[in-house]
């Protein structure tokens, strides 16, 4: 019988400090671990914990894997103190990621804030991936300062990337900061895009979600054009434990990625 | 297979017969007290009249269980054989509850599948519903028609003997290798058919009492109540003393939390019962809480029993044994609730 709450022994082969409070693993399982763009993963740190985190890199390089941490707790504080050479468990890949086949044929407009990008950033290897396939890829992201941007190198890639046109923006702008100030949302009143031939992403705080998501509802996107990835307290990852509950939902296993189609007829889902 | 009878001297020696190579559980029952469930001998038994304070649960997803260590060593370990004397049928209708979330869906349980592999249910009718139960509200009776592998119908109590019947292969084997047992005599069986009639009456009294009405009409008025901040809820709310007892008693309740631990050298994982009355139960890191207040975690109790378990696996997550009830610290009646809930 195989033993779906063990993790796969995994070695941390290199840590990047992406801000103050914002570290990506480098991570190397004993056995490779094949995910979609927008599944999670449960993260072990051996006799301490877990915590569920969506891997950052591309879906298309299996044996090793980033994860983008924010220190927010018990957990995660345990994780940034970890040095390569380390060994965490993984075990994974769960729920559902983003149907990139519902996408095709579409330009995707994405609005990442903070950590947020991480799960983004996998999405935008997966979508540039395929020769073509997506011809237009507008990327709004929003920090709250500039040193808490993370994954500068590749902003600048993509900013140099013809599929991919990206806008900035800082809720508090500093010294030298050449892009917006203001919260993520009011990027996307510089964007032209046709609501009707393309599809929403949104990743970040609650409180962005709730904001980016009327913004595009603003604009005219469907209620199932708009694809939120949700956050909700979760422990077993496969359906089971019965933590991470939402209306008729575990998001675990039929989210993290919803539609608002999906999600806008229950009670407060962004609390 | 006819209903076999069992008298009343020979009872231990069937029980020793059936269960030989399991370890045993069953009815413990003290003067005017509830059953408890116990290790015992078959010598040792003494049935109750309706179900035993705790939980079918606890022999299936114990309140701790060891998963082992982190990484390496056994996958699944062997849990022992266990024979359960004394179950009712809500427990029964519980484990079909626990059976859908832990070993249906893509993923199974193996811990829950292994041990709900090696239990032997040898359950019984109820001949003294307590008062709290209210298991007919739910469609179902006070004794078991499917789920056990032998059901006991204590006649007058145990006076008068058993009768037997088996409700499965494994059931069936048993009962067959017993030898020397009589068929059932009609007018055993009658006796049998009068003491279920008076013990659904019962129930069936007590739910009419506590003015219940009809389970999927408060289904259906909890699902479309967006009112959530209706005056019910906060009164019972206020009562909760955040102990967990409802959740932890509760036959059907499967929430857990996997948790990690350093022990004796080794890293080890483990499954721990949870309750959803606990304030941190939904919290998010950054301290973000859907359900921060004790009427919304009181409020996801009766939305988890009565919409979502029905509209995922199709089963009521309430089997009307009455046990939260019994427990609760704050005394918050389940009942009442559902009955606020029909009145709103
Ligand atoms: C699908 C998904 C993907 C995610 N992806 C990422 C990602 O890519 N990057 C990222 O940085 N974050 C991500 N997160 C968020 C990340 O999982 C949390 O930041 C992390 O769980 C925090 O863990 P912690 O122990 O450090 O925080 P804490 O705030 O200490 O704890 C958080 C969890 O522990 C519980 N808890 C804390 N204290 C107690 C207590 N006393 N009793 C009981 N329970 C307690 C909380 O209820 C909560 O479940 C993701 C979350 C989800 C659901
Ligand atoms: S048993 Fe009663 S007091 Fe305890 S958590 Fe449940 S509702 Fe609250
Ligand atoms: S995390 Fe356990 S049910 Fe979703």
């Amino acid at each position: 019988m195989s033993d779906p709450y063990r993790p796969i022994k995994t070695r941390v082969e290199k840590v990047i400090t992406e801000s103050p409070t914002i570290k990506t693993f480098v991570l190397r399982p004993e056995q490779p671990i094949e995910f979609q763009t927008g599944q999670f993963v449960e993260m072990t740190v051996p006799g301490i914990g877990e915590a569920p985190f969506t891997p950052s890199s591309s879906p298309q390089i299996q044996e090793q894997m980033d994860v983008t941490i924010m220190n927010a707790g018990r957990v995660t504080s345990l994780v940034h103190q970890l040095e390569p050479g380390a060994t965490v468990g993984v075990r994974g890949p769960y729920g559902k990621g983003y149907p990139l086949d519902k996408f095709d044929g579409k330009d995707i407009l994405i609005l990442g804030g903070g950590v947020g990008l991480a799960p983004l950033r996998s999405l935008l290897y997966a979508l540039y991936a395929g020769p073509d396939r997506f011809k237009r890829i507008v990327l709004c992201y929003g920090a709250k300062t500039p040193a808490e941007i993370i994954y500068k190198k590749q902003l600048d890639e993509w900013r140099r990337m013809e599929q991919v046109e990206l806008h900035q923006s800082v809720d508090k702008a500093a010294e030298g900061w050449q892009y917006t100030e203001g919260v993520v949302t009011v990027l996307v009143d510089d964007v032209e895009i046709d609501p009707a031939k393309s599809v929403g992403v949104v990743c970040g705080p609650p409180i962005m979600m709730k904001f980016g998501t009327q913004k595009l509802l603003g604009l005219g996107y469907a209620d199932e054009d708009i694809y939120l990835s949700m956050e909700k307290n979760m422990s077993c990852g496969v359906g089971k434990c019965g933590h991470c509950r939402l209306g008729p939902f575990y998001v675990c296993k039929d989210g993290p990625v919803f539609t608002y189609a999906q999600l806008k007829d229950i009670d407060k889902i962004w609390d | 297979m006819a209903p076999k009878f069992v008298s009343r001297d020979t009872f231990a020696r069937f029980i020793a017969g059936v269960t030989g190579g399991h370890e045993l559980y069953g009815h413990q029952t003290q003067e005017g007290g509830p059953p408890h469930i116990v290790r015992t001998s078959p010598g040792d038994i003494t049935l109750g009249t309706a179900r035993a304070v705790e939980p079918v649960k606890a022999f299936v997803c114990p309140p701790r269980e060891d998963l082992g260590e982190c990484f390496d060593g056994e996958p699944v370990p062997d849990t022992p054989l266990l024979a359960l004397v004394g179950l009712t049928n809500c427990d029964l209708q519980a484990l079909k509850v626990l059976d859908e979330v832990f070993l249906g869906g893509d993923v199974k349980d193996p811990y829950y599948e292994k041990r709900r592999q090696n239990l032997l249910i040898i359950s019984m009718d109820c001949t003294e519903p307590r008062d709290v139960c209210f298991c007919t509200f739910f469609g179902e009776q006070p004794y078991p028609e499917d789920g056990y592998d032998l059901n006991l119908s204590p006649l007058s109590n145990g006076e008068q003997g058993y009768l037997v019947e088996a409700g499965s292969d494994k059931g069936r084997e048993l009962l067959a290798a017993q030898q020397g047992l009589a068929d059932a005599t009609d007018a055993q069986l009658r006796q049998r058919q009068q003491q279920r009639t008076q013990a659904t009456r019962k129930v069936d009294q007590q739910a009419a009492e506590a003015g219940l009405g009809n389970i999927e009409e408060i289904a259906e008025k909890l699902r479309k109540s967006k009112e959530e901040d209706a005056e019910f809820w906060h009164t019972h709310a206020n009562k909760c003393v955040e102990c967990g007892a409802c959740n932890f008693i509760c036959p059907a309740c499967h929430c857990f939390l996997r948790v990690d631990a350093a022990e004796r050298g080794e890293f080890k994982r483990f499954k721990n019962w949870d309750s959803c009355q606990y304030p941190a139960f939904a919290r998010v890191a950054g301290g973000a809480n859907p359900r921060s207040r004790r009427t919304e975690r009181l409020q996801n109790r009766f939305e988890k029993k009565f919409d979502f378990l029905p509209s995922t696996i199709n089963r009521w997550g309430c089997t009307g044994c009455g046990r939260c009830t019994e427990a609760c610290a704050g005394d918050i009646d389940i009942r009442e609730v559902l009955k606020d809930i029909l009145l709103s």
